[in-house]
């Protein structure tokens, strides 16, 4: 037995110094210590607690770790951080690659991580310095968070505020939510817009047919001028009451003498119009008054024309409105166009009528004009007819 | 309290012919490995067991706190930085002073009660060589092994919690154990272990080879090397902690 102890004692001794050398091992792979390893440089303001020894991640796979971190120089530098890593991705990491601080978790230990960069850079090279990009600090943050809970608490106050006011039923939100009268209010004046918009049809109508009537009656008129119908149409168009409108208006001519002696002398209501100085005065204040009614008739018919259109708009508005749509829908929809198509309609047949009443206006035009030249040819005759009373008498 | 200085004296200059004495031939080789199979092979078992014991109880006594706060993945890495760090080391120093610590003082403290170092003396041997300096150089390279061997078994008591708890890998536990860990954290640990063993070393063998009073102080001379290295171990490693701080951070 002299030295079986010494078997067992190599056991243990082999046994430790393996334990050993692969804890060793495992530690100097996570330290690239091993490994062919190449530098990267890069600086931060502020490396936020970042240590030595730090992880270096790219896309998320630990690459190398942080070998050192250097204070600037002087006062107002930047802090030099010195990156060891695996040769193998030396390639992965281009020249405009960013370095970054970031958290592991939201109170673990800061890493470094570094983005790839573009693909069209080249490779890093060794010692070269790549850009960074500071880490976002915490406080500022957390003071941003601070002022925008202090804005929403604000907000959230004055919504409570006015929250209980259309609660209380106060203001213009809160009446037209709790209070009735509006919406009775708003009904009654449908009501009476819808009572307006169907005498306004009625009337439309009615006008229509008025001024259908006008133009078949002048038709008529006409045809039974032309064809010498009536006193007119005789007058025009039969030669045999020739000598009848002679003694007629010899008649007539009489009379007027007689009329105008009495004119002259200043009787009757016409005589008197001529003769009193008076008269004009009279006549032109009630002229004036005459224009003035005629003015504001015309503005009354403005107003009133404005003051519809702005209620129409109105109605069209309520239609549209979601408070008051259901209401018009349950009464049967209908819009503003269709009214408009069909007044359009109706204006256009006014319109029809309109020239066909212009054109008989001219007709009646032309006829006036053989009118007047009849009578100049009566006026003639009528002086021929003096001239021989004169030769005679 | 002038016996306490006379002995902080007289260990002084035990200190002092150690060194001396390794420049002194023959070195005893043999004897040297023959005591640290002594204490390191045979205190084995007792630290395994003991590194072991202590990885399972801290993985179960931290698992429950760690998932409080979510961080259950962090076990590996507390429980290496625990053990590799301080647990294993002291917990190592602490049994093999136990163990070793007595067994040395009683087995010196009876040969120099039996006139056995003197005989030697006579015989113009020499004792300090063959009985203290191997002793001493046993316990500096046995302790070191002894500490990896424990922080090794640590380790693995914490992953069979952790296998039982969370059936995680081995590798994946390693990799995570790992990851808090450097050579600036392991070597001064290991290192401070040989200072370990050499106090348990020389504290064990100074009682010894000074053992008066016949039987009783053999048991004497068993229980203060015992209670002396066991806290000059303690004492040390907050010196030696500091050191390792100021010297790696």
């Amino acid at each position: 037995m002299k030295r079986g102890y010494l078997f067992w004692l190599g056991m243990f001794v082999v046994g430790g110094f393996l334990i050993f050398v692969i804890g060793i091992f495992l530690l100097g792979q996570k330290e690239k210590i091993f490994e062919e390893t190449f530098v990267l440089h890069t600086y931060f303001d502020d490396v936020a607690g970042l240590r030595s020894g730090a992880p270096v991640r790219l896309s998320g796979i630990d690459i190398g770790v942080v070998e050192s971190i250097h204070l600037p120089a002087q006062p107002g530098g930047r802090v030099e951080v010195v990156l060891k890593l695996d040769k193998d991705v030396q390639k992965l990491i281009k020249k405009d690659a960013l370095a970054v601080i970031q958290t592991e978790g939201l109170v673990g230990d800061k890493i470094l991580a570094i983005t790839g960069g573009s693909l069209q850079a080249p490779s890093v090279a060794d010692a070269d310095t790549i850009q960074s990009r500071s880490p976002i600090a915490l406080g500022a943050i957390l003071e941003s968070f601070d002022e925008t809970a202090q804005y929403m608490r604000a907000v959230t106050r004055s919504l409570d505020g006015i929250t209980a006011q259309i609660h209380s039923g106060r203001g213009t939100i809160g009446k037209l939510v709790y209070d009735d009268s509006f919406y009775n209010r708003m009904l009654d004046m449908t009501e009476k817009g819808d009572s307006v918009f169907v005498a306004m049809f009625r009337e439309t109508i009615r006008l229509g047919q008025v001024v259908q009537h006008v133009a078949a009656s002048t038709d008529s008129i006409i045809r039974r001028i032309q064809s010498g119908q009536g006193t007119l149409g005789a007058l025009i168009y039969r030669d045999d009451l020739h000598n009848i409108t002679v003694d007629a208006i010899a008649a007539a001519r009489d009379s007027l003498n007689a009329l105008f002696r009495k004119i002259s002398a200043g009787e009757g209501l016409l005589g008197r119009a001529i003769s009193d100085t008076t008269w004009p005065t009279a006549m032109d204040s009630v002229i004036w008054t005459l224009t003035r009614l005629s003015d504001e008739l015309v503005d009354i018919s403005k107003l009133t024309r404005l003051g519809m259109l702005s209620f129409a708009e109105n109605m069209e508005a309520l239609k549209h409105n979601w408070l008051f749509r259901g209401y018009f829908e349950r009464r049967g929809f209908w819009s503003r166009t269709e009214f408009e198509e069909y007044y359009e309609k109706r204006k256009a047949e006014l319109r029809e009528y309109e020239k066909r009443l212009k054109a008989q206006e001219k007709e009646l035009r032309r006829q006036a004009r053989q009118l007047q030249e009849m009578r100049r040819r009566i006026d003639e005759q009528m002086k021929q007819l003096q001239e021989q009373e004169k030769q005679q008498g | 309290m002038h016996d306490v200085f006379e002995q902080v004296g007289r260990y002084m200059l035990f200190v002092r012919q150690f060194f001396r004495s390794l420049l002194r031939r023959p070195l005893d080789g043999l004897e040297t490995l023959r005591q640290t199979h002594e204490i390191g092979s045979k205190s084995l078992l007792l630290v395994g067991v003991a590194g072991l014991s202590i990885g399972m109880v801290l993985a179960m006594q931290t698992s429950s706190t760690l998932a409080r706060f979510g961080g259950r993945g962090l076990l590996p890495s507390m429980i290496a930085v625990a053990v590799l760090r301080e647990i294993g080391p002291i917990i190592t120093a602490l049994v093999v002073s136990g163990r070793v610590g007595a067994g040395i003082a009683a087995q010196l403290g009876s040969m120099r009660v039996t006139e056995q170092i003197d005989a030697m003396e006579v015989a113009a041997l020499y004792p300090f060589g063959y009985l203290v300096r191997t002793r001493i150089l046993a316990c500096l390279i046995a302790v070191p092994i002894l500490t990896i061997y424990a922080d090794f078994l640590a380790l693995m008591g914490g992953y069979v919690i952790m296998f039982f708890q969370q059936n995680i890998s081995l590798k994946l536990y390693f990799d995570s154990a790992i990851r808090f860990i450097d050579l600036q954290t392991v070597l001064p640990a290991v290192a401070k272990t040989a200072v370990f063993g050499f106090i348990i070393g020389s504290i064990a063998t100074f009682t010894g080879y000074y053992t008066r009073h016949g039987t009783h102080g053999v048991g004497q001379s068993a229980m203060i090397a015992v209670v002396l290295s066991s806290l000059f171990v303690i004492v040390a490693d907050v010196l030696l902690v500091k050191l390792t701080l100021i010297l790696f951070g």
